[in-house]
């Protein structure tokens, strides 16, 4: 039988870098996830976005190699908007991304999710987490002026990347307050 | 805080935990201690409510599915039911017995989602002595890994029937927006399999676990239907008696204000708590698990009824066990409705619904004008019919165990709290335990 994708599209899973957009669009700057998702998908990028807890990331990342996630953080060491970058390779430095949190809103976080990937054998190669720092996560509120600005510049330089072809070249000259 | 000091012996002192973990949600729990006798006790529930009785008030009654579906992200299927089902009530609608099935199959998909985050991620770790399932899975990879594929098989569920997992989609008044085709169900046919045998194995698993000896003798309130196990169907009924419809229910049950909760603690009229939840539905429907989920209750010693909800982890495994075959039945039996919903006229009226949440019985109520607004709602989840009740299990419990460390009688505290997988984001926002332990003697 004559598989439903073409060769081409089937051959992708794993050498394209998997976009996963984090975060709950109802409460404030958690929606940063969220919106890039929304914008990614505006400019002609795939991008998966993952509402719930961080269990879902190793569903989503299961057989890709390179991963960006993009998630809302609060590091209390940066103002609202700034963009922090992570490399984690194999699942190492997640530790250094946990320890830049100050919290996190989902029940089970990326760095959990990335300690039970290296547990489980099931974590990507390469990542890159993109955490947008958040002014605020009251329910019902919008994105914060200054996220929504990150959320824009993020999207769009992940869109420049994604059509630039495979491979995870993030643009590290976006990432401030590290 | 003390590490070593036995409780008993440090004449005065507080117990205070401050943040209960792997619950949904946060809360505090504060006990008070005084010459190894417990002065006071509070679960407290500190964080605001959230008011959607409030904000539903003139809004559309169908829109109601969609907006008490966000009280959850674990269950928020339970919260369509219970809503739609209500008002499906109040409006005289009968729905296709395929849409019923589909229904059934949903909250087969939510309970084996629920039910596997919780055995293994939530509440395992307790008796198994770790902090969490991080620290779990380097010893129990081959479990831990089970209870992912289990997770995702129910979020899968979720996905294939209300086209996403969280938050699903597809649910209206009457039925669904859309309905799968035969064909949309088969490829969760193998799954389902593998996941029948690996609940199975659940059950022998956490059968093993340590159990405290401590038994209740509650009052358990559950659904019941005269030929099927509990999902979003049947009367209301208690182990003392209680045989009534959903729309009776009020004329029985209470919710109260206490001070130190914003979430509502629900009392049977001048009786007292009560228990809601697996235990509940075992106790009270055990006859009507399919014969695999009841050949494994007995394999594991559970025997209705079961009083020590230390167990109710075994329960929820024989659980998993049920909501696998019955998904497996229903997708062999199914045919696609003619029609995805079935068509209706909005009028004036009140109607009550209650289903089977995972962590039990959940009742919604709205009344409705002649133009379909919602005029009035109530809305009662599982976990505020159970505070009181894990109150009054804590009274029980805390002072078998008050020679121990400070720090076990956290555990074990918090432990017995994690029996009702409370979900405190149902019940209020979020959920707090807390806690905390002064030695007056010092």
């Amino acid at each position: 039988m004559r598989h439903a994708l073409p060769e081409g599209a089937r051959r992708t899973r794993g050498r394209h870098a998997l976009i996963v957009c984090c975060g709950n669009a109802d409460r404030g700057d958690d929606g940063a996830g969220p919106a890039c998702a929304d914008a990614l998908r505006l400019l002609g990028a795939a991008a998966r976005c993952l509402p719930g807890d961080a269990f879902t990331l190793l569903d989503a990342w299961s057989g890709h190699q390179k991963v960006i996630i993009v998630d809302a953080i609060v590091t209390g060491a940066a103002a609202p908007g700034a963009i922090h970058r992570f490399e984690i390779h194999g699942g190492a430095g997640a530790e250094q991304f946990q320890a830049r949190l100050g919290s996190s809103t989902h029940g089970f976080g990326i760095a959990e999710a990335f300690r039970l990937g290296q547990i489980t054998k099931n974590v990507p190669e390469e990542a890159i987490v993109y955490g947008i720092e958040a002014a605020g996560f009251e329910w019902g509120a919008g994105l914060s002026g200054e996220v929504h600005a990150a959320v824009q510049r993020l999207a769009a330089a992940l869109a420049r990347e994604s059509a630039a072809g495979p491979g995870i070249g993030a643009p590290d000259k976006l990432a401030s307050g590290q | 805080m003390s590490t070593t000091q036995p409780a008993a012996q440090s004449g005065a002192a507080k117990i205070h935990v401050e943040t209960i973990a792997r619950v949904e949600g946060e809360g505090a729990l504060h006990v008070r201690l005084k010459g190894g006798r417990i002065q006071d006790l509070k679960l407290e529930i500190p964080e605001p409510p959230r008011l959607f009785e409030a904000f539903l008030r003139g809004r559309r009654a169908e829109e109601a599915i969609d907006i008490t579906a966000r009280i959850c992200g674990i269950c928020p299927f339970a919260y369509q039911m219970s809503a739609t089902h209500a008002i499906e009530r109040a409006w005289g609608i009968q729905i296709d017995p395929q849409v019923r099935a589909l229904r059934r199959l949903f909250y087969c998909g939510e309970w084996i989602e629920s039910h596997a985050l919780h055995i293994y991620f939530l509440h395992a770790p307790d008796f198994l002595g770790y902090q969490d399932v991080l620290e779990m899975a380097v010893k129990y990879r081959p479990e831990v890994e089970r209870a992912l594929r289990l997770k995702k098989l129910g979020n899968e569920i979720m996905r294939v029937l209300g086209g996403r997992e969280i938050h699903p989609v597809s649910v209206r008044v009457g039925g669904f927006y859309h309905v799968p085709s035969k064909r949309d169900l088969q490829p969760l046919v193998e799954d389902l399999k593998w996941a029948l045998e690996a609940s199975v194995e659940t059950a022998r698993l956490v059968a093993t676990l340590p159990f405290p000896d401590f038994q209740q003798d509650y009052e358990f309130v559950s659904l019941s239907h005269p030929g099927e196990y509990p999902l979003n169907e049947g009367r209301v009924v208690s182990s003392r008696g209680i045989d009534l419809d959903a729309s009776e229910y009020e004329d029985h049950f209470l919710e109260q204000h206490v001070r130190h909760s914003n979430a509502l603690h629900s009392v049977l009229r001048e009786r007292g708590s009560f228990h809601v939840g697996p235990l509940a539905r075992f106790n009270l429907n055990q006859e009507k698990l399919p014969a695999l989920a009841q050949e494994t209750a007995r394999e594991c010693g559970l025997e209705a009824p079961v009083r020590n909800p230390f167990r109710s982890i075994i329960v929820r495994a024989v659980e998993l066990v049920f909501a696998c075959e019955e998904a497996l039945r229903l997708i062999a039996q199914y045919e696609p409705p003619p029609q995805p919903w079935t068509r209706y006229e909005r009028r004036a009226g009140t109607g009550m619904a209650a289903t089977e949440a995972p962590r039990g019985l959940l009742y919604h109520r709205y009344t409705i004008d002649e133009n379909g607004l919602i005029l009035a709602s109530k809305i009662v989840p599982p976990t505020a019919q159970n505070l009181k009740r894990i109150e009054d299990d804590l009274w029980g419990y805390l002072p078998q165990i008050l020679d121990a460390p400070v720090e076990e009688i956290t555990w074990r505290a918090e432990q017995a709290i994690r029996n009702y997988d409370p979900c405190i984001s149902c019940a209020t926002h979020f959920l707090k335990v807390r806690v905390e332990r002064e030695d007056d003697t010092r």
